[in-house]
């Protein structure tokens, strides 16, 4: 490998002292970055550290300010991203920015096509093909949009930056959405693009990713660069976890083997459509028993989130049979049925799970009001007091206790605040769904923890597509797949977690084509 | 057969007002913006026109003249909607009351005068044609060139780098605006083209249809355009079907007037047009499946950049 650290190369980037605030939020403290011709250069760092900041700085959606941004030496400043991508600098962002509802060809030409007037669409597409094949970006480009992968959205904004003669490509958490072999393909990808000359930025809270992909790593953490390092300089990924969060820490949480009872949640042949008459899920059967903790996983879209919304007795409609308790109970019969004993956690936690405007006190009384009213009487004092209780046992930090806004708490202590809401009423069956998505390590860890404590006296289900809360957590992990359970496997057997991945990506396997029950 | 050349030259009469202002309409939603000022952009419009024209003894002039007035309350609209980001229905509303209340009153000392106006292309050669010849006699030049804007919008928007731009920004402004689409022009242009399209179709109601001006002479042909526009669902192809659609139950109401021979009551086929807008709204909603493909994701929300 050609590292920078020896060769002489001018940086192709260079970031001299930027900072950034958002109100009283300092994103970004006097970033100090080189960037060389041809690297890939991973960004890590925890949620909130300020990656995302820094990059959509560098890609001219915001403005630094302070500091100095330098390309080839020369200093520039973007008002836009079309500026910074006029001088070679494009990213690709989390959310695709791409219009659903036209065609591959047609999106690849917003944008630049203003040359004549008449569309010349064969004329692109062969463009596009010659493209798809120097960087291996296999794309049909007559599909719509919407009937595209996420992995092949994503090689279609790549197109996008290539056609645009980017030189510098930047992603923002490249493999959150991906399936595993998705990601390997995406790698593959990436080193392409390195070879051909590209320098290559990502953002990423992987370790894994770093070690594996990275020429240089930058770590930064609470809107600072902390470091700076080779993957050769990094000697664990235990130092690479203390650089990025700042304490020692070990995501395992401890969890001793199920000890599971009886079943509490069954379902059998349930199966839903969409308005437009696509099949969210269909041919599901599942099982879940107390005492133990069942994900749901699969790549986001695959039915799972429909799915769980269907056994909390939400939306959609479905046909098929639940049995709670030992009673079966028809679809519309289940979801008028009041679930006391039955919480849903459901993923969205801000505009879902709480009310941003309103106080703790009433967003817990949202749920709990049967305990706190006697007919029209609201007791508010008492209210007060149980969410008090709640957020000292808990440890949630909100700034004026019960009596916060909802939307003044961070993520992960609105995430405690739901879960200690619902938790609270010791209920039999919980259905989570990404508890810890978007939290930070600190945070994540406390969910995890609380969930696996549930594990004592109810059923959890979880639904997640992070395969590593689903390793951390679940005693079976169900994956589902195009509104599938291809298989149900044990997380006790290596042999069988090794093809949870496989399965995620919809790869047909006959050996266990029938679920095996653990 | 006197009676189906009588009822089909008054439908193809009566429907081009309804055809320029739902292509104006459909452009704009195309864009992502929601005019439901059409109504008293139409009335600004057929004053204007008028006006216009009697005073500089030019209908060209008279078609300029609606263009720019209707135009300027899109821009109006465009101003709130795009750079202020205000809600579209409301600022629609806002105009339609606007717009109607101006004309009204601005048009007082008109009641009644006489000015020029487009008459019907007969008493030429064309009355010989066969077949068609008693049909385009009762024409006139600016209802039949009117059929002209539906291929031209639909090369427009299926054919041109410029359609693309409108189809982008009305779906997913932000995807359009990282692309380097300029959203905001965009909307603005689409907007104001709905504008002069919803003048044109106004002073075709005062230049060609009825001649001279009249308070509220639109009588709603406004709202028709809007819910063609659903009707078509966003395709200009089928907003002609829908204009002449309306245009039909217009002339049958002529006919029966003419005849004598009331099959439908006078009172039922006035309120046929709306009932047919009702209808069309439920039935779109209902088999909305197969047609959704050219349903604007983003109309009426406003966008900026900064979210």
């Amino acid at each position: 490998m050609s590292l920078p650290s020896s060769a002489p190369a001018a940086p192709i980037l260079e970031l001299d002292g930027i900072s950034k605030r958002f109100g009283p939020v300092v994103a970004n403290r006097r970033i100090q970055l080189k960037v060389y011709p041809g690297e890939i250069h991973a960004v890590l760092g925890e949620n909130g550290a300020g990656k995302s900041t820094l990059m959509s700085i560098l890609a001219g959606r915001y403005r630094p300010d302070t500091g100095r941004i330098l390309l080839d030496g020369q200093p520039v400043s973007f008002a836009s991203p079309a500026q910074a991508l006029a001088r070679g600098i494009g990213m690709v962002y989390q959310r695709f920015m791409l219009v659903d509802a036209l065609s591959v060809v047609e999106n690849l030409l917003l944008g630049h096509a203003r040359g004549r007037f008449r569309l010349d669409i064969d004329a692109a597409c062969r463009k596009i093909a010659s493209f798809s094949q120097a960087y291996g970006l296999a794309v049909d480009p007559r599909k719509t949009v919407r009937q595209l992968s996420m992995g092949e959205r994503q090689r279609v904004e790549i197109l996008k930056l290539l056609l645009r003669q980017a030189r510098i490509l930047i992603f923002d958490e490249p493999t959150a959405v991906l399936a595993p072999p998705e990601v390997e393909s995406f790698f593959r990808v990436l080193r392409r693009l390195s070879r051909k000359g590209h320098t290559i930025l990502f953002i990423t809270h992987k370790l894994e990713e770093v070690l594996q992909m990275a020429q240089r790593i930058s770590i930064m953490r609470q809107g600072a660069l902390v470091a700076t390092l080779t993957p050769r300089q990094v000697s664990s990924r235990r130092e690479l976890a203390r650089l990025m969060v700042g304490r020692e820490i070990v995501l395992n949480v401890h969890k001793q083997p199920s000890n599971a009872g009886e079943v509490i949640l069954a379902a059998e042949g349930l199966r839903a459509r969409d308005d437009t008459g696509q099949v969210l899920f269909e041919d599901i059967r599942l099982h879940l028993k107390k005492g133990e903790i069942l994900a749901l996983t699969g790549v986001a879209g695959n039915g799972q989130s429909p799915l769980a919304a269907a056994l909390a007795g939400m939306p959609p409609a479905f046909e098929g049979r639940i049995t709670y308790r030992g009673r079966p109970f028809e679809n519309s019969r289940w979801q008028r049925r009041p679930k006391p004993n039955m919480v849903y956690i459901p993923e969205d936690r801000h505009t879902t799970a709480s009310v941003g405007p309103l106080s703790l006190t009433d967003n817990f009384l949202l749920t709990r009001l049967k305990n706190f009213r006697r007919q029209a009487h609201l007791a508010r004092g008492r209210a007060r007091l149980a969410t008090g209780d709640i957020l000292t046992r808990y440890g949630i930090n909100a700034p004026a206790g019960p009596q916060s806004l909802a939307r003044q708490l961070s993520g992960g202590n609105l995430q405690k605040f739901i879960l200690a809401r619902e938790l609270d009423r010791r209920p039999d069956v919980i259905i989570a769904e990404s508890p810890t998505s978007g939290l930070d390590v600190r945070a994540t860890e406390e969910i995890w923890r609380l969930l696996l404590q549930q594990r004592e006296q109810a059923g959890v289900l979880l639904v997640s597509g992070d395969l590593r809360e689903v390793l951390a957590l679940a005693d079976r992990v169900a994956v589902m797949f195009r509104g599938r359970i291809l298989a149900t496997l044990s997380t006790a057997r290596a042999e069988q977690v090794a093809r949870i991945g496989l399965l995620m990506a919809g790869v047909p396997e006959k050996a266990n084509r029938h679920a095996i029950e653990a | 057969m006197d009676d189906l050349i009588f009822i089909v030259a008054i439908t193809l009469k009566s429907s081009p007002a309804v055809l320029l202002a739902s292509l104006g309409e459909l452009i704009s939603e195309r864009g992502g913006i929601l005019n439901l000022g059409v109504e008293g952009m139409m009335l600004v419009g057929a004053l204007a026109g008028f006006v216009t024209a009697r005073q500089s003894a030019s209908l060209a002039l008279g078609l300029c003249g609606a263009m720019a007035a209707a135009g300027l309350l899109a821009l109006l609209h465009a101003f709130l909607c795009v750079h202020l980001r205000a809600d579209q229905v409301i600022s629609g509303l806002a105009v339609t009351i606007l717009g109607t209340g101006l004309s009204s009153f601005l048009g007082r000392p008109f009641i009644g005068q006489t000015g020029l106006h487009f008459s019907s292309i007969g008493g030429t050669w064309i009355d010989g044609l066969p077949l068609i010849g008693p049909l385009l006699a009762q024409q006139n030049l600016f209802g039949l060139l009117c059929l002209a804007a539906v291929p031209a919008l639909m090369y427009l928007l299926g054919r041109t780098w410029l359609g693309l731009y409108i189809r982008a920004a009305g779906q997913d402004p932000a995807a359009a605006d990282a692309a380097g689409v300029p959203v905001a022009a965009i909307r603005y242009g689409c907007t104001l083209f709905g504008g002069c399209m919803a003048g044109l179709a106004g002073a075709y109601l005062s230049l060609a249809y009825t001649p001279g001006w009249k308070e509220g002479m639109t009588g709603g042909q406004g709202w028709i355009a809007i819910a063609m526009v659903i009707f078509a669902t966003w395709h200009p192809l089928r907003a002609l079907l829908g204009a002449l659609l309306f245009g039909l139950l217009n002339a049958l109401q002529f006919y029966f007037q003419a005849t004598g021979i009331e099959l439908i009551p006078a009172y039922i086929l006035h309120m046929l047009p709306y009932l047919l807008t009702v209808g069309v709204l439920v039935l779109v909603t209902v088999l909305e499946k197969p047609v959704l493909g050219s349903v604007p994701g983003a109309l009426g929300k406003p966008f900026s950049r900064e979210e």
